[in-house]
């Protein structure tokens, strides 16, 4: 007999990827995804009749998610930190992305960049709601991208390099001179210069985005 | 032309070969030349940056697969011919659409970095600290215009000697506190340059939820013109002034007591780690009471290292702020504790006193009525007090929550005997006992085995009778452990004799300490004993202690083994020498947050 609230511990739900693949999952996984938490509670017994569709992720996404809040089943619930309005003080200090733990480093390295799976994984992270994971791809991509030179970046990600073109003579924003290096002029005028800058250019101080 | 570049782009997405048949195509009809070429692409470029500005995000990807200079040729090829160019892209569709190319686009699109939300990229670049966003700007336009979005600038830091970012011209700052900080901007720290009345016009002016503000003078050989000052942020919680040791700040402090009414946490740093001897005339570079006289919120006060602050300024502040719940007036040597009485009459809230290396002497403690306060975390690091004062002292005080006597002479085994039987530390979060020359370890042992459960950081370094048994054996009482610093240092100075079994130790933490955080083990590397076996004990410390994030070792070989060992398994950072890093337990103490400067 299904029970009349979805927060039955022992009760198992049914959910189908978008290709079809039926998961039978327990309450354990349904607390970690806020997205089926809340399928759960507005469907009521529904749920435990038929499978729950979740029509933006597909079954080779869904498993290895599934795994993971697996492991991850005894955590406790994270602290609710990241809204942005939220006036939380251990904000002053920048937040940590080199504090992924050995088996969800373990589990990421399954989903790359050039098979574009791990944009899915964080797709699908963000659709079901589960800040572990979400948080686990977004610091994996923030490493990825630190300490690397604007062109390793455009390559790693295949972005195109779109450099303002010389028939503007006033910038759109204003131009901001908060980072310097000595050498560099202001405000730098060509696009040539700004991207030899910024190759070569290592130290914190970043050439003025005036471009 | 619009609608022309609308096709182009549908061109462009598809295989690259008809591409390459339009370039042939052109340059033998039109017989462009390269200079031509290459005009038509600049302006094609300026056409495209103007469509990115509508069409934020579409655009982007699916422009990310062509190069920018196909778009001219694509483009001059449908100027020339129109609907020749749209049958073409028609042909070209229908040709390669059969086998789902152009789902294949779609899929290939979708799984784009910059495809996804904009939520989920902030979220990203709000791991990267501001120098790697700046960087980032530069990758694309937009990743430019996310790099700039305010929710990424909440705290801002632009003192370049703390790791903030170097502004070198004022007027285009001023206009980015406008664009960019506005409404976001919480948290700010201006460099002497920085601090003129304009930007604080401008901060007063477009930043209303500024809380916490640092204005750094340490650096400054003469004070700017604040005549002309009328307006400064004023809903502060937080404001700390870095003194200079050459200027005196009233003519800048006149223009904003009145704005300071909102303030509860006040940080005043003085000049203790730039002057090298005892000055003989001390100034007063700042004025303490017309401060207080403005601030009757103030909860938390920090006076670091200032000479001139001596107990007259702590009965000025004991008469003014009855809402103080914390003082911290570490390396105020000339505070002695005379005015500490009045101090705890006054400030019935006070729960936490920080006096590390302070003049305090016995007499000003013995007449505190202690007994009647709340106070609960207690520094008396480096202090002169005698063991007498200390038992009067510790068998007046309420219970401890946080207590450190580091370098106290005075804090002797009878002192922490009298602390247990009173079980003033049964609730202690942390206790630091490094350095007490005159404390032997196995009144130690029996605190730890007494009030271990709940203790979160524990610091007892430096007796060199103390050896890895002494460890493993209270280890297993302090399962709760996250902060932990054992050792001895210049083993050879201190004439240890033994060598520590350092993989017992890490044995025990392995087994016990699961809530681990940092672990500093003092001694030199020539006083452990390790061997090739050690990397087991090393990888079960990392395997186990999953949430340690710092582990702190005698620079030598032992610490090249498991930094190695760390990194092979991509925990980078953890661990770190005693060169360069001190764990502290000051971390847990209930104000740390607030007390955090620089």
């Amino acid at each position: 007999m299904p029970p009349t609230t979805s927060t039955e511990s022992t009760e198992k739900i049914k959910i189908s990827s978008n290709d079809g693949v039926v998961f039978e999952i327990g309450q354990d996984i349904i607390k970690q995804s806020s997205t089926i938490k809340e399928m759960c509670s507005d469907l009521g017994d529904l749920v435990y009749s038929m499978p729950t569709p979740l029509p933006n992720v597909k079954a080779s996404i869904l498993k290895p998610i599934i795994d993971f809040c697996e492991h991850h089943k005894d955590d406790q619930p994270p602290v609710v930190d990241d809204d942005d309005d939220d006036p939380n003080k251990d904000q002053f200090e920048p937040k940590r992305s080199d504090d992924i733990s050995e088996w969800d480093q373990e589990f990421i390295k399954q989903f790359t960049v050039k098979e574009g799976t791990l944009f899915d994984i964080i797709m699908a992270a963000n659709y079901l709601g589960i800040k572990t994971l979400l948080a686990v791809g977004c610091k994996t991509i923030a490493n990825m991208v630190r300490g690397k030179a604007s062109t390793e970046v455009r390559e790693m990600f295949n972005i195109s390099y779109d450099p303002p073109g010389q028939g503007l003579n006033a910038p759109q924003t204003p131009s901001e001179g908060d980072n310097s290096t000595p050498s560099t002029p202001l405000p730098t005028s060509t696009q040539r210069q700004s991207s030899t800058n910024s190759d070569t250019n290592q130290t914190p101080a970043v050439d003025p985005m005036n471009e | 032309m619009f609608h022309v570049i609308t096709s182009v782009e549908n061109e462009k997405s598809g295989p690259s070969i008809p591409l390459f048949n339009i370039n042939q195509l052109l340059q033998a009809m039109l017989s462009i030349s390269h200079g031509l070429m290459k005009k038509l692409k600049k302006e094609m470029v300026f056409f495209h940056e103007e469509q990115q500005l509508s069409r934020v995000r579409q655009t982007p990807y699916m422009l990310g697969i062509m190069d920018p200079r196909r778009f001219t040729l694509t483009q001059i090829a449908s100027e020339a011919w129109d609907s020749k160019v749209v049958e073409y892209d028609e042909d070209d569709e229908t040709a390669t659409s059969g086998a789902g190319s152009f789902t294949q686009r779609r899929r290939r699109a979708r799984r784009d970095l910059n495809s996804l939300p904009e939520k989920v990229l902030l979220y990203i670049f709000s791991f990267l600290p501001h120098q790697e966003l700046i960087r980032c700007a530069r990758v694309c336009r937009f990743w430019r215009q996310l790099t700039q979005n305010s929710k990424l600038w909440k705290t801002v830091f632009l003192r370049p000697e703390y790791n903030g970012l170097h502004v070198k011209n004022i007027d285009q700052f001023l206009t980015l506190v406008g664009h960019r900080f506005s409404l976001s901007l919480q948290y700010i720290e201006l460099p002497m340059e920085l601090i003129t009345a304009d930007v604080l016009h401008e901060l007063a002016n477009r930043c209303p939820n500024l809380k916490y503000m640092t204005l750094d003078f340490s650096t400054a050989m003469q004070l700017h013109d604040f005549n002309d000052l009328n307006a400064f942020p004023c809903n502060l919680k937080m404001l700390c002034i870095c003194l200079s040791e050459v200027i005196f700040l009233e003519g800048f402090m006149r223009r904003i007591y009145t704005f300071l009414s909102s303030l509860e946490i006040l940080h005043v740093i003085g000049t203790i780690e730039k002057s090298n001897e005892l000055e003989e005339e001390v100034y007063e570079t700042i004025n303490i009471s017309k401060i207080k006289a403005h601030t009757p919120n103030l909860r938390v006060i920090n006076f670091y290292g200032i000479y001139f602050v001596d107990d007259n300024h702590i009965e000025i502040i004991a008469s003014g702020c009855i809402h103080l719940e914390c003082l911290a007036l570490n390396f105020c040597t000339r505070v002695k504790g005379t005015s500490f009485k009045n101090l705890l009459l006054r400030c019935k809230k006070m729960q936490c006193l920080l006096l590390q290396n302070t003049g305090i002497e016995d007499n000003g403690i013995l007449s505190a009525e202690w007994e009647s306060s709340y106070i609960n975390e207690l520094d008396i690091s480096s202090t002169e007090l005698t063991q007498q004062c200390l038992l009067d002292l510790f068998s007046r005080l309420p219970k401890l929550t946080y207590l450190a006597v580091p370098n106290c002479d005075g804090f002797t085994d009878k002192v922490l005997e009298l602390l247990i039987d009173q079980g003033k530390l049964s609730n202690a979060r942390a206790i630091d006992l490094s350095n007490t020359v005159n404390l032997n370890f196995e009144v130690v042992f029996t605190l730890l085995k007494r009030h271990g459960r709940h203790l979160q950081g524990i610091c007892y370094a430096g007796n060199p009778k103390v050896t890895e048994q002494f460890w493993t054996n209270t280890i297993k009482h302090m399962k709760n452990i996250k902060i932990m610093v054992m050792g001895t240092a210049n083993g050879w100075f201190k004439k240890i004799s033994t060598r520590i079994h350092v993989d017992q130790i890490l044995e025990a933490c392995a087994i016990d300490c699961q809530k681990l955080e940092r672990l500093e083990i003092q001694w030199d590397e020539e006083t452990l004993r390790w061997n090739e076996n050690s990397s087991k004990f090393i990888d079960h410390i990392r395997i186990r202690c999953t949430k340690l994030q710092s582990l702190v070792l005698s620079d030598g070989e032992y610490y090249e083994v498991v930094k190695s060992n760390f990194e092979r398994a991509d925990r980078n950072r953890v661990v770190r020498t005693t060169t360069a890093y001190q764990t502290s337990i000051v971390s847990l103490l209930h104000y740390y947050n607030e007390l955090r400067f620089n």
